[in-house]
């Protein structure tokens, strides 16, 4: 039950500091979902901006732990303190209420299918994929001596030199810190906390890819919910990650995978079809936040971009070629 | 060049591709599909399409990341295209062109058809505790913690391997995933005959393992239960210092530390 309290706070000051920095963004009623996703890619760079220089400079678990906390915290402070002043704060929770008030049925529905999904998963179920021994053996080895890494993380042999992809992703060490700060087991962190996380950033990720193609909220809250179904009948891990989501949604590259290709996807449509060249700067955001996750981020995110501007030039070609043979 | 296509074909063809292919042809369908949903989905499609082109079955960045040791880690991109996100669409604009019970029944019913496995559900186990592993590596972990020797260096079945460092990692393995990686590399070949007599042999050498272990300052052997007759590894200088539902925990006896 104590464990229970821990992984609440957790969950809830992380939301929080997703919420409060995404209200400092916020420009408009129809445009909650997206301060809030704006709010996610800028934390969590943060995040992976200071943890890259302290895991590079060998600090202890607890110190690490304790020093994104603090920058989580003081993040929350500081937007709340910038938003309450621009008034952007105010407009944005009115928004938000507003938005409850005339929620549809049907958007309920999706939203009790991700959480009840959510919930499941958090408390009844765990994945028997041999991979995950990596990760977690780090992250408890990291709890426990309080050293970032010490050990092979299969044998526990002794071992000094901490792999490159941990030094430049070094997701599985802040959740081993924060795990340390709060003193609870990692393995619990990553297994219920990160899925209360992920799974519901995921599904808004790909609700607002689809809003971007559908003004018909019933049609976008279909496609979410049989992509939920999908999710569920993929139980499989192998050549997709899609198929992996419901099963270990703590693990790097399901989060790239899941989150970071919307994401990019949601931000390059914003620049391309609504002419807003400030996205650029969430586009960088999302690569620098899915490089946290997994070092795989650092050269599939690019890529992507790379083929969605490809997309793009290629359709504003064709459409001139198309122009120029009517004329 | 043609290494990249063998690798693709490799993936695709070997790999339970059908899910590829059958995405590739709901890709084609939502494409030329005259629906309302469809046609506004054309985009993210052929933004999905361009990105399948460009990053997923590239021959450039294959050898790129061939000449970098890493083209186990390009099949590894494949994981990244969204085959349940361009089902979900496919299905979600049949059913609002379609609109009947049994266009929905027929959908669903071919496409659970379509993506059914075998192996599906399999891994997904229910959860035996909050940590979420094996519920017997963590009793067997707390055996050993709760044991006075000193040095918590073990010998387990390969199944249990995979959660016991996981939930405690004060505990060390003589062997780890697939016996990929090893305590003392140095000894390589003895090691994989641990691992024969522990994981795979039905009637196991159980003087070598007992003696081998002893030997190398290793302190504890975790056995299935029926693979080894009782009082057989006593004779070994072991005692048993507790069980589970299938595996008994052994520990060298103290004398034999000199503790």
């Amino acid at each position: 039950m104590y464990n229970l309290y821990k992984l609440l706070l957790f969950i809830v000051c992380f939301c929080m500091a997703v919420i409060m920095t995404g209200s400092c963004f916020y420009a408009g009623k129809r445009e909650i979902l997206l301060s809030v996703l704006k709010g996610l890619t800028v934390v969590i760079s943060v995040i992976y901006l200071t943890s890259v220089i302290l895991v590079n400079r060998n600090m202890s678990t607890a110190f690490l732990g304790a020093a994104e906390s603090m920058i989580v915290l003081g993040m929350v402070l500081a937007a709340l303190i910038y938003a309450y002043r621009k008034k952007s704060l105010q407009a944005f929770f009115r928004a938000c209420f507003q938005r409850i008030k005339e929620t549809r049925v049907i958007e309920a529905a999706a939203l009790a299918a991700v959480l009840l999904a959510t919930g499941y998963l958090m408390f009844f179920y765990h994945q028997g994929y041999y991979q995950d021994t990596y990760a977690m053996s780090i992250a408890a080895d990291a709890y426990q001596s309080n050293q970032l890494y010490a050990a092979n993380p299969y044998t526990g042999a002794p071992e000094d030199t901490m792999p490159w992809k941990l030094r430049l992703s070094p997701y599985i060490l802040v959740i081993a810190g924060i795990a340390r700060v709060l003193s609870i087991h990692p393995l619990i962190l990553f297994h219920i906390g990160m899925v209360a996380l992920v799974i519901p950033c995921v599904y808004l990720a790909w609700y607002a890819v689809a809003s971007e193609f559908t003004e018909d909220v019933k049609e976008r809250c279909l496609f979410l919910i049989i992509l939920l179904i999908f999710n569920g009948i993929f139980v499989d891990y192998d050549l997709n990650a899609n198929k992996g989501l419901l099963l270990a949604a703590w693990q790097g590259k399901i989060i790239v995978a899941n989150a970071g290709l919307p994401l990019i996807l949601f931000f390059t449509i914003r620049v391309y079809e609504k002419k807003e060249a400030k996205y650029w700067f969430y586009i960088l955001c999302t690569i620098v936040a899915s490089t946290f996750f997994s070092v795989t981020g650092i050269v599939l995110c690019p890529l992507l971009l790379m083929s969605l501007m490809a997309y793009y030039g290629l359709s504003c070609w064709m459409h001139k070629w198309k122009r120029k043979q009517k004329e | 060049m043609n290494n990249v296509l063998w690798n693709t074909w490799n993936i695709l063809m070997l790999n339970r591709s059908r899910y590829f292919f059958i995405a590739l042809i709901l890709l084609m369908y939502i494409w030329l599909s005259a629906g309302r949903f469809h046609q506004k989905m054309n985009k993210a499609v052929g933004m999905i399409a361009m990105m399948m082109l460009l990053v997923f079955c590239n021959p450039i960045l294959y050898d790129i990341a061939e000449k970098l040791d890493e083209a186990y880690e390009y099949n590894r991109i494949f994981w990244m295209i969204p085959i349940t996100v361009i089902f979900s669409a496919a299905v979600t604009g049949i059913l609002l062109q379609y609109k009947s019970l049994l266009t929905g029944i027929l959908v669903a019913g071919y496409v659970f058809f379509a993506v059914w496995h075998p192996d599906s559900g399999l891994r997904m186990i229910r959860a035996e505790n909050a940590y979420k592993v094996n519920q017997e590596s963590v009793t067997i972990a707390d055996i050993i913690m709760e044991d006075d020797r000193k040095e918590k260096l073990v010998v387990v079945p390969e199944e249990l391997s995979l959660d016991i460092r996981s939930y405690e990692p004060a505990v060390r393995l003589l062997c780890g995933t697939r016996n990929a990686y090893q305590y003392y590399p140095e000894y390589k070949e003895d090691i994989d005959r641990i691992y024969y007599e522990m994981n795979i042999n039905d009637k196991p050498d159980i003087k070598f393992v007992g003696e081998w272990v002893r030997m190398y300052d290793f302190v504890y052997v975790v056995w299935e239960k029926d693979k080894v007759a009782s009082g057989e590894m006593e004779k070994y200088l072991y005692d048993i210092i507790g069980d589970t539902d299938h595996y008994v925990v052994y520990a060298v006896r103290h004398e034999e530390l000199g503790e």
